[in-house]
């Protein structure tokens, strides 16, 4: 059984207390890492090295951690938030976090699901800023092809494809705010469901019913060409 | 409705929750699995639930916005380590020489920034007492100021900054008051360059302070925030100057703050679009899409950026076609007056996909061919007064010179020849209508119409140039065409020389029985009684076919100009009216009306009606 995460903890994430959420005993990653059959949250050789390292204080092996897991975390964060400009923000923020914590991480759960989690914290307080802000970026989806400008002859076809994206994008968007990290965490990061709900903070369960109404709630709107 | 029933029995419906276990792969015992699968292929039901999940999962994927490559290792480790604080994270229990090691490496900036700011004070030291008046403004700052500090006992260079005081609570990566004091420490010097190089006299003075402040930021990244705090508005421009070229993305969000608060944001654009980072470049767009001059500013930075920039260039693209954009207008001429090779396509792409407006302005703006296809497809698309502003802008087009591409357009046909002809005929000079002679002899009947209405538009004005064409082999069967086209009686003359020439007679004769009233009718009459042109004006009245060409006709044939052709039951009355010729009439043209002819009269035309006497007599 896995206990829900209350709001305090995911809120000790946020503000550098990270190792707090994995301090959870049985209920937490430390109950999956005694189940040898799940590899989910058994960390990799080159993490456990780097973090053995780490916490002898060789400062080089952080910046091999950040070499392992900044296209990983980026990749995430674009995800997330649908700008790659911001995103690199929040990548960078991430591991500056991570770093600035790092003596907190018990290496009760993988090294990249403490830093998805990082980031998700700061993708929330850069969204609630932006949403309290009367300056707001323009979506920055020209960037991930600025270059790859259309021919004349498949103007149109390119056009639509951009369209496509920009569309789901936009419905994507529309989901609650945990439905959309669920979603995000399971097609694009191929989490198990334990593994998304640790990162949310949330039950095994409720991130299997975020991630439903999340599917359900898209698969209504592509249907009706998002317009709702 | 979600049925809750026996699971994975094949016979009642699993939850809905059980097939997202199973779509994610959750269900790891092959027995339950394969019990699922059962129920599956059974159920259309829970079938199309897969399915839908499925069908989402593939969507998203393939709208993955994260494809742009890997992300730079070191330059994004750097950034890590500028925000983050290195020392304390990885040598937490190490001991306390070692921290203090990291801390003066961070600062070490600072100390080359001070060293920077101590060589440019020497230097003005040295140029203010070399002249006369001492080079300074009444009003300069602490540094630059005053013989009291140029006649300290100190010597130059070694100033003390002043005393810090931590006046607010430590900033971010700050961790304790050691570091906090040198941190006040830089942000002094930085302040006091920044107030120096606002009243420098020269433009000399006022760079070296630039720089220096230049220097302070780069070499303490974590001052960025505070650059513009509780600084005049010449304060303000001078370190909007340090602020330039930055790569610092901390420093973005104050100069986007003053761009939109500031009366002339153009200094607060320009250090926005010199720096360099995806983020201020974003921020860019961002004050694009407002209105008024912070907007206007921001896309004409934009612009300036876009030949070098491929992401300048997207953002410029982007804004042309956000019908949300408050200035899109600019973008879009941006777009079509820039020079830069990918403009042209990124125009054909608006103009064939996007707004109507955005075609409206591409051809105002721009004279590129490779919009002409664009252009057309924007045709088919606009409607009513979209329409009719995409013409007006294609006129002024073609006002420019840029014909060629409606010329193609014309003489391909299809419905942009149609609008090709009337721009083309609206267009004063000749070379246009010498297209509209070629379009009214070779296109699609509809442009040939539109030609013909659009010639019969311009009146007298097409004339002359009517009258030149007949001489010129190619033109001339379109020119014979278009005389008739105006329905002037000022075009009689040229037709009447057109039908002495043995190549364009019979044509001449057809376009002299086009035109109304009777002057037409009498030069066919007075050809028609003999001589090598008496049958093609004879037919030509017969085709006219209105009362008055038949009594010409009648009239030759009783005054034994030959056997007329059998007239038949054509003279009965109002047999040909409105009929015939008449009806080839261009559109538009008010035909005279037949004049009323009793039955017998046609013989006996009365004496106004009746043609000249041949030979003058």
């Amino acid at each position: 059984m896995i206990l829900k995460t209350d709001g305090r903890q995911k809120k000790n994430v946020a503000s550098g207390g990270a190792a707090l959420a994995f301090r959870r005993g049985a209920c937490g990653p430390q109950a999956l890492l005694r189940n040898p059959s799940s590899d989910a949250v058994v960390e990799s050789s080159a993490d456990r090295r780097l973090l053995d390292r780490l916490r002898a204080g060789d400062a080089r092996a952080f910046d091999d951690l950040v070499r392992l897991h900044a296209d990983a975390v980026y990749r995430f964060a674009v995800r997330l938030t649908g700008r790659p400009d911001e995103a690199e923000d929040v990548a960078q923020e991430t591991f500056a976090r991570a770093l600035r914590h790092a003596s907190e991480f018990r290496r009760e759960a993988r090294f990249r699901t403490w830093l998805f989690r990082i980031a998700i914290n700061i993708q929330r307080d850069t969204a609630r800023r932006r949403a309290a802000s009367p300056f707001a970026a323009p979506s920055d989806e020209a960037f991930l092809e600025p270059l790859a400008l259309p021919a004349e002859s498949d103007v149109s076809r390119r056009a639509e494809a951009r369209e496509h994206a920009a569309l789901v994008r936009t419905l994507v968007d529309r989901l609650p705010e945990m439905q959309r990290e669920a979603l995000i965490l399971r097609v694009f990061e191929e989490l198990p469901h334990a593994e998304i709900a640790e990162i949310l903070g949330i039950s095994v369960g409720a991130a299997k019913m975020n991630l439903l109404h999340a599917r359900k709630k898209l698969s209504a709107w592509l249907g009706e060409g998002g317009d709702r | 409705m979600t049925n809750r029933g026996t699971r994975d029995s094949g016979g009642r419906c699993p939850a809905d929750a059980r097939w997202i276990d199973y779509v994610d792969g959750e269900v790891r015992e092959p027995v339950t699995r394969a019990a699922l699968r059962a129920h599956l292929s059974g159920c259309d039901r829970c079938r199309a639930i897969v399915t839908s999940f499925r069908e989402v999962d593939s969507t998203l994927r393939a709208a993955d916005p994260s494809g742009s490559g890997p992300i730079p290792a070191e330059s994004f480790l750097a950034a890590v380590k500028r925000r983050g604080s290195v020392a304390d994270a990885t040598l937490s229990n190490a001991p306390h020489r070692r921290r203090m090691a990291a801390r003066l490496a961070r600062y070490a900036g600072f100390a080359t920034a001070a060293a920077i700011l101590a060589a440019a004070a020497a230097l003005l030291l040295v140029s203010t007492r070399s002249s006369p008046s001492g080079g300074r403004s009444p009003d300069a700052g602490p540094l630059a100021s005053g013989p009291s500090r140029a006649e300290d006992t100190e010597p130059a260079g070694v100033t003390a900054p002043p005393e810090p005081t931590l006046d607010r609570p430590l900033p971010p990566g700050i961790p304790d008051a050691d570091e906090a004091k040198a941190y006040d420490l830089a942000l002094a010097s930085l302040r006091e360059s920044i107030r120096d190089a606002a009243a420098a006299g020269s433009a000399r003075v006022r760079r070296d302070r630039v720089d220096a402040a230049r220097a302070i930021l780069r070499g303490s990244p974590a001052l960025a925030p505070r650059l513009f705090e509780g600084l005049t508005p010449d304060e303000t421009l001078a370190a909007l100057d340090a602020a330039a070229g930055s790569r610092d993305p901390l420093l973005v969000p104050d100069v986007v703050r003053l761009a939109e608060s500031m009366a002339d944001p153009a200094a607060a654009i320009e250090t926005l679009a010199s720096m360099r980072s995806r983020r201020a470049l974003s921020a860019l767009a961002g004050l694009a899409l407002r209105p008024g001059a912070a907007g206007r500013a921001a896309i004409g930075a934009l612009a300036r950026s876009a030949p070098r920039d491929p992401a300048a260039s997207a953002h410029l693209f982007r804004i042309a076609r956000d019908p949300s954009a408050r200035e899109r207008a600019a973008a879009l001429e941006a777009v079509a007056a820039s020079s830069d090779p990918a403009a042209g396509r990124l125009l054909a792409a608006l103009v064939a996909d996007g707004p109507l407006d955005a075609a409206v302005v591409a051809a105002a703006a721009s004279r590129r061919d490779s919009i002409v296809p664009a252009l057309e497809d924007s045709f088919v698309r606009a409607r009513g007064a979209e329409r009719e502003r995409l013409l007006a802008a294609l006129e002024a087009l073609a006002g420019q010179g840029s014909l060629a591409f409606l010329e193609r357009h014309a003489a391909r046909g299809g419905p942009f020849a149609v609008e090709a002809a009337r721009i083309l005929a609206r267009i004063d000079g000749d070379a246009s209508l010498a297209l509209v002679l070629r379009i009214r002899t070779q296109s699609s009947p509809e442009a040939r119409e539109a030609c013909r209405a659009a010639i019969a538009a311009r009146g007298t004005g097409a004339i002359p140039f009517l009258e030149k064409a007949l001489d010129s082999d190619p033109l001339a069967a379109g020119a014979v065409e278009a005389l008739a086209d105006t329905g002037l009686d000022e075009a009689l003359p040229a037709l009447s020389r057109a039908l002495g020439r043995p190549d364009l007679a019979p044509r001449a004769a057809d376009a002299i029985a086009r035109m109304p009233g009777e002057a037409a009718v009498a030069i066919l009459a007075s050809r028609a009684a003999d001589g090598p042109l008496s049958s093609i004006c004879r037919r030509a009245l017969e085709g006219r076919g209105d009362a008055s060409a038949l009594g010409a006709l009648a009239l030759i044939r009783s005054a034994g100009g030959g056997p007329a052709a059998p007239l038949g039951n054509r003279l009965e009355p109002g047999a040909r009216t409105g009929r015939g010729a008449l009806d080839r009439r261009p559109h538009g043209f008010t035909a005279p009306r037949p004049p009323v002819v009793k039955p017998g009269a046609e013989r006996r035309p009365a004496a106004a009606d009746r043609p000249p006497p041949r030979g003058g007599g």
